[in-house]
C-alpha cells in the first residue's frame, strides 16, 4: 500500500516481478469483473484475466506512461477478450456435433443447480444494462456487484479519488436503475 | 431552504457511498441523522439499499475463486521461467497446420529416400553375395568335375538358385556333392577292379579256347571233338548272349565305362551292384595315337622300349626316316595290355613335348557275337556234311558234292576263326601309335647369298662413260638386264644399267666402274636367304648367287648441291650489291639459278639471288659477299646424301635487305617519374636527333596523370647514352631491355628506346564521382538484399519445417503430460 501504482509499474518495467505481482493483487478483481461483464462466465473470465496479465507482463515495457497502467490493462483485457471470443468461435466451428453435445452435457452438470433460470435471466439483464453504461460509470458498479468490493477497495483498485468515485458510484447506480426500469418490468423490492 | 436543499443534495450524493460503507465517521453520523430526520431521504435510502442488495444478491455467486490472484501470479512465474527457454508463439492456426503438413511431407520424403537407399544397398549386397555364391558353386563344380552325380545336383541347384539363396542351402548342396563324389570314387574304384578281374577271366577263357582250337586242329576230323567244340562254345558263350541282350539296352554306357572312367555316366556307376556278369563279355578294342617332339629320336625310342617292357607290352613296329636337314622323324607302334594303356600313356608323357594324343575304345561286342554265331552255324553245317560223308550213304556224286561243300564251309570256318583270333589279339593288346619328330624339323637345310651393288657416278660425259661401263661388263661376262640413256631438259643426261654378274667377277667389275667418274654413291648389300624365309642357321652350306649391279650415270647440272649456304644481309644500296654479286658468280664459273630484285617502294628494296659455284671457289665468294654489307644471318644446310646430290658444287641462297628495314637489335623500355614530362621529352628528342636517331612514335596524354611517350631508333652505340639521359630526368619506375637474336651486333644496326615519362598523379580519379558512388552503393545494397533473400528462403525451406516439427512435438508432450497430471 505504501507504494503508488505508477512506482510499481516502473519497477515492473525494470524486471521486478514482485512489483508486478503486487499490481496483479491490486488490479485482479477489476480485470476479472471487467471480463465477467462481457463473458458472464466466471471460469472464462478467470482464464482470460490470467491471459491478460501474462500478456501485460510480456509487453509491459511498451507502456510509456505508467500513470495510464489501468486503462492500458483494460485495453489489453479487451483485446484478449476479442481473441478469446474468436478462438471460441473457431473451436465451435471445428467441433463435431457429438462432441459438442457431450461438452454441453458436461457444462450443464457443472452449472450450479441452485441457480434458477429466472435468476440467470435477471443477471443477464443487469449485465446487459451495465454494458450499456459508459466505461467510467460501469467499472465501479461492476466492482461493487460483481466483486462485492466495498468503497475502499473500489477506490484503491480503480485508483480514484474519494470525490470522483462518490460521483461515479451515485450517478452510475442511478443510471443502472433507470436503464433496468426502462428496459424491463423488474420489480425492485 | 438553501441549507435544506443542500443537505438533501449532499445526502443523495453520498447515498451510494453510504451503501458501500465509504463514509468516514463524521459523514456517517451526519448521514444517519439526516436519514432519521427526513422521511423522503430515508425512503430514498431504503430504495437504494434494496436495489443494491438486489444487485449484490444477483451476483452473489459471481466472484473469482479465492486463489485467483495467486494462480495468476503462479502462472506468471511459470511463464517467466518458460520464456527463458521458449517464447510462446501465438500463431494463426493455419500456420502450424501448414508447417506440420510441410514437415510431414519432408519427413515422408526423407523416410522414402532412406528407405530406397537401404533397399538399393541391400540389393547390391545381395548381388555381391549371389556373385560369390555362383563363384563358389563354380569352384565346387570344378572340384567335382569327375562326379557327375554331384554335378547334376549342383546344376539343378544352380537352376533353382534364387536371389535370396541361403548360405546353409549352398553348404548343404556342396556337402552333398562332396559326399556323392566320394561315393562315386569308391564305386569307380570297385568297378574298375571288377573290370580288371573280368578281363583276366576273359583272357583265361580265351587261352582255354585257343587250347581247344589247337586240340581240334590236332584231332582233325574227330567227331567227338566236333560235337564237343560247339558245346564248349555254347557253354562259354551262351550266358554271354543272354547278357548281351540284357545289356543291349545300355550299350553306350558300357562302352564308355572302361575307356574314359572320368566321364562315366551315373548308371554306369550304379552298375557295380552286378558288375561281373554284365561287363565280362564286352569286347572292347583300345587303341590310340600320340605325337611328340623330342630332342633325339634314338634316345626316345630306347626310352619307349623300356617303358613298354615295364608295362608288359612290346614294340610292334618302328618306322623312321632321316630328313634332309639331318632331323629324324618316325612312328613307333607298341602293343600293351589294355589295362596298362593308361599307365603307359602317363609314363610316355615325359618323353618330350606332347603335341597330340588320342585314345579310342571301340566296342566290337556285337560284331564279335555275330562272328561267334556264324562260326557255330558253319560248324553245325560242317558236322552235317561230315555225318553225310561218314555214313557214306547216297550216290558218289552226292558225296563229292558234299566234300566240295565241306571244303567251302571249312574255309569259311577258318576265315571266321581267323577274324576272331585277330579281334582277340586286338582286345588282348591295345595298340598305341607314337609319332616322334625331332625338334626344329622344319629348319632350313640350305641358304643362298645375294649381293646387290648400287652405285651413282657423276661424270661430265655421260654417253662415253656409259659405253665404257657396258664394255667393262661385257668383259666380265655379265648379263645386262636393263640399260637406259635419257636426255632430260637443259641438256642433262642420265643413264642406268642393271646387270647380273658372277659373284667372283663382281669385285673387279665394280673397281673398273669406279674409274668412270666420281663415285657419288655406292651401296653394297649382301643378304642370306633360305627357301622358307627363315634365318639361316649356323653351319649351313651357303650358296652364292649372282651379284646384281645397278649403275646410274649422270652429269652434274641435273643434281642439287650437297651443301647450301643461306645468307641474309643488309646493305645501304641493295641494287648495287645485287649486280655486283651476279658479276662475281659469273667470274667464279658459277651458275645463277634464279634472282630477283624487288622494289616495293623507294625506301623498301630487297633482292634474292640463288646461285651455285664450284665447291673450291665457294669460300672466296662468300668472303667477297661479306664485304658488300652486314651479314645478319648465315646458315649452312646439308642435303641428305642421296643419288641426286653432289658435293662438287656449293649452293647459295642470298637475301639482301635494305638497312632501314632491319628491326632494332635492342629494345629498351624505360619508365620515369618526373616533374615535367613535356620538357623531358623535348630534351630527349633533341638528343636523339643529334645522335642520328629516328623518331618512331611520340605522344603526350593526360589521364589521371600527365604522360609523355617517346619511341626513337638510334645507332646501337648511342643507345646507352640516351637511356642514361632519360634516367637522369626523374625517378626510375621501370626499365626492361630485350635483344633481338635475329639481328647481329653490327655497326649498322640500331637500338630502339621507348621512354615513358609520367607526371604527378591527378588528385581525383577520373572515373570517380557522385554518380559512381551512388551506383556502387546501389549495387552493394542489391547484393545484400539478394543475399538476405537467399537466407530467408533457406530459413523457410530448411529450418522452418524442423522448427515446426519440434514445436509440434513439444506441444504434444505438454498435452500428454497435462493429461497424465489431471486426476481422472
Amino acid at each position: 500500500m505504501t507504494q503508488s501504482d505508477h512506482e510499481l509499474v516502473r519497477q515492473s518495467q525494470q524486471g521486478d516481478r514482485s512489483a508486478f505481482e503486487e499490481l496483479v493483487r491490486r488490479t485482479g478483481w477489476a480485470v476479472f469483473a471487467r471480463l465477467y461483464l462481457e463473458t458472464a462466465d466466471t471460469h472464462q473470465a478467470e482464464d482470460l484475466a490470467q491471459e491478460t496479465f501474462l500478456s501485460a507482463w510480456r509487453s509491459l515495457r511498451s507502456l510509456s506512461n505508467p500513470e495510464a497502467f489501468r486503462p492500458w490493462l483494460f485495453a489489453i483485457a479487451h483485446s484478449v477478450l476479442l481473441d478469446g471470443v474468436r478462438r471460441e468461435a473457431r473451436r465451435k466451428r471445428r467441433a463435431t456435433g457429438k462432441r459438442s453435445a457431450e461438452l454441453d452435457l458436461i457444462a450443464a452438470d457443472q452449472a450450479s443447480p441452485s441457480e434458477s433460470a429466472d435468476l440467470r435471466e435477471q443477471r443477464e439483464n443487469v449485465l446487459a444494462a451495465l454494458r450499456c453504461l459508459p466505461q467510467d460509470y460501469r467499472l465501479p458498479l461492476m466492482m461493487r456487484y460483481l466483486g462485492g468490493a466495498d468503497y475502499d477497495t473500489i477506490s484503491r483498485e480503480l485508483a480514484l479519488t474519494n470525490g470522483s468515485l462518490r460521483g461515479l458510484l451515485g450517478r452510475g447506480l442511478a443510471m443502472l436503475r433507470e436503464k433496468l426500469n426502462d428496459k424491463t418490468s423488474i420489480e425492485v423490492p | 431552504m438553501t441549507t435544506e436543499s443542500s443537505i438533501h443534495t449532499w445526502f443523495t450524493d453520498r447515498l451510494a457511498v453510504a451503501l458501500t460503507h465509504g463514509l468516514d465517521a463524521d459523514d456517517q453520523q451526519r448521514f444517519d441523522t439526516h436519514a432519521a430526520q427526513c422521511p423522503a431521504c430515508a425512503a430514498a435510502l431504503q430504495d437504494a439499499r434494496a436495489a443494491d442488495a438486489h444487485f449484490r444478491q444477483l451476483f452473489q455467486n459471481v466472484h473469482p475463486s479465492p486463489d485467483f490472484e495467486d494462480r495468476v501470479i503462479q502462472q506468471l512465474r511459470r511463464a517467466e521461467s518458460r520464456k527463458m527457454i521458449w517464447p510462446v508463439l501465438h500463431l494463426h492456426p493455419a500456420i502450424p497446420r501448414a508447417a506440420a503438413a510441410a514437415a510431414a511431407v519432408i519427413l515422408v520424403a526423407g523416410v522414402g529416400y532412406v528407405g530406397s537407399y537401404m533397399i538399393t544397398e541391400r540389393q547390391r549386397a545381395n548381388q555381391v553375395t549371389l556373385g560369390s555364391n555362383l563363384q563358389q558353386v563354380g569352384q565346387t563344380i570344378q572340384l567335382h568335375r569327375h562326379g557327375q552325380d554331384g554335378q547334376n545336383v549342383l546344376f539343378s541347384d544352380l537352376n533353382n538358385a534364387t536371389v535370396n539363396r541361403e548360405d546353409a542351402e549352398r553348404k548343404k548342396a556342396t556337402d552333398e556333392a562332396e559326399k556323392m563324389h566320394v561315393d562315386y570314387n569308391s564305386k569307380l574304384g570297385e568297378y574298375s577292379r571288377n573290370i580288371d578281374k573280368e578281363r583276366q577271366q576273359n583272357k583265361d577263357i580265351l587261352i582255354e579256347l585257343e587250347a581247344n582250337r589247337a586240340r581240334e586242329d590236332l584231332d582233325g576230323l574227330s567227331l567227338d571233338d566236333l560235337h564237343n567244340q560247339p558245346a564248349v562254345h555254347f557253354q562259354y558263350f551262351k550266358p554271354s548272349d543272354e547278357r548281351a541282350i540284357a545289356s543291349a539296352s545300355s550299350p553306350q554306357q558300357a562302352t564308355a565305362a572302361p575307356t574314359s572312367p572320368p566321364s562315366a555316366s551315373p548308371s554306369a556307376s550304379t552298375a557295380p551292384a552286378t558288375p561281373a556278369p554284365v561287363e565280362s563279355d564286352r569286347k572292347i578294342i583300345r587303341h590310340g595315337e600320340m605325337q611328340f617332339e623330342v630332342d633325339s629320336f634314338d634316345s626316345a625310342f630306347l626310352q619307349i622300349s623300356k617303358i613298354v617292357a615295364e608295362e608288359r607290352g612290346f614294340v610292334d613296329s618302328t618306322d623312321s626316316q632321316k630328313l634332309e636337314n639331318g632331323k629324324v622323324s618316325g612312328t613307333i607302334v607298341v602293343r600293351v595290355p589294355p589295362e596298362h594303356l593308361d599307365t603307359l600313356v602317363l609314363k610316355l608323357r615325359g618323353l618330350g613335348d606332347l603335341k597330340g594324343q588320342k585314345i579310342v575304345a571301340d566296342d566290337i561286342t556285337r560284331q564279335y557275337t555275330d562272328l561267334q554265331s556264324e562260326l557255330r552255324a558253319a560248324q553245325a553245317m560242317q558236322d552235317r556234311l561230315l555225318e553225310i560223308i561218314k555214313t557214306g550213304k547216297g550216290e558218289v556224286k552226292d558225296l563229292l558234292a558234299a566234300e566240295k561243300e565241306l571244303g567251302i564251309w571249312r574255309e569259311k570256318i577258318e576265315k571266321i576263326t581267323g577274324q576272331i583270333n585277330y579281334d582277340n589279339s586286338l582286345i588282348a593288346f591295345s595298340t598305341l601309335q607314337i609319332t616322334l619328330s625331332e625338334r626344329d624339323i622344319r629348319q632350313a637345310a640350305t641358304a643362298s647369298e645375294t649381293e646387290n651393288v648400287s652405285m651413282g657416278i657423276e661424270t661430265d660425259d655421260v654417253q662415253k662413260a656409259r659405253d665404257n661401263a657396258l664394255r667393262a661388263l661385257d668383259d666380265a661376262k655379265a648379263r645386262i638386264i636393263q640399260s637406259d640413256l635419257k636426255q632430260l631438259d637443259a641438256g642433262q643426261l642420265a643413264a642406268t644399267i642393271v646387270a647380273e654378274v658372277a659373284p667372283d667377277a663382281a669385285g673387279p667389275v665394280t673397281d673398273r666402274l669406279k674409274q668412270l667418274g666420281r663415285v657419288a654413291r655406292l651401296d653394297i648389300t649382301r643378304q642370306q636367304t633360305t627357301p622358307d624365309g627363315t634365318k639361316a642357321p649356323a653351319g649351313v652350306h651357303v650358296q652364292r648367287e649372282n651379284t646384281q649391279l645397278q649403275i646410274s650415270l649422270y652429269n652434274l647440272a641435273n643434281i642439287a648441291p650437297r651443301q647450301t649456304t643461306s645468307v641474309s644481309m643488309a646493305c645501304g644500296d641493295v641494287e648495287k650489291a645485287y649486280h655486283q654479286i651476279i658479276e662475281r658468280v659469273a667470274a667464279a664459273g658459277g651458275r645463277v639459278v634464279n634472282s630477283a630484285l624487288n622494289r616495293a617502294t623507294d625506301q623498301r628494296i630487297d633482292a634474292t639471288v640463288n646461285f651455285e659455284v664450284p665447291s673450291d671457289k665457294a669460300e672466296a665468294l662468300l668472303a667477297e659477299v661479306r664485304q658488300l654489307g652486314g651479314v645478319m644471318q648465315l646458315a649452312v644446310t646439308e642435303n641428305p646424301d642421296t643419288a641426286n646430290v653432289t658435293a662438287a658444287k656449293h649452293g647459295f641462297v642470298l637475301t639482301i635487305q635494305d638497312l632501314d628495314q632491319i628491326p632494332p637489335r635492342q629494345t629498351t623500355g624505360i619508365s620515369v617519374n618526373c616533374s615535367d614530362p613535356e620538357k623531358g621529352m623535348t630534351d630527349l628528342l633533341a638528343a636523339a636527333l643529334s645522335a642520328g636517331g629516328r623518331v618512331i612514335d611520340q605522344n603526350l596524354s593526360q589521364g589521371d596523370q600527365f604522360v609523355a611517350h617517346l619511341v626513337v631508333d638510334v645507332p646501337l652505340k648511342n643507345g646507352a647514352e640516351l637511356i642514361d639521359r632519360a634516367r637522369a630526368l626523374g625517378t626510375l619506375r621501370n626499365i626492361e631491355q630485350t635483344k633481338n637474336p635475329a639481328v647481329p651486333d653490327a655497326d649498322f644496326v640500331r637500338a630502339r628506346v621507348d621512354v615513358t615519362l609520367v607526371g604527378a598523379s591527378a588528385l581525383v580519379q577520373q572515373d570517380a564521382g557522385i554518380w559512381l558512388s551512388f551506383k556502387n552503393g546501389l549495387a552493394t545494397s542489391i547484393r545484400g538484399l539478394l543475399y538476405s533473400l537467399q537466407l530467408i528462403v533457406i530459413g523457410l525451406c530448411l529450418l522452418l519445417p524442423w522448427a515446426a516439427i519440434l514445436w509440434g512435438g513439444w506441444k504434444g508432450w505438454r498435452i500428454f503430460r497435462a493429461r497424465r497430471a489431471t486426476p481422472v
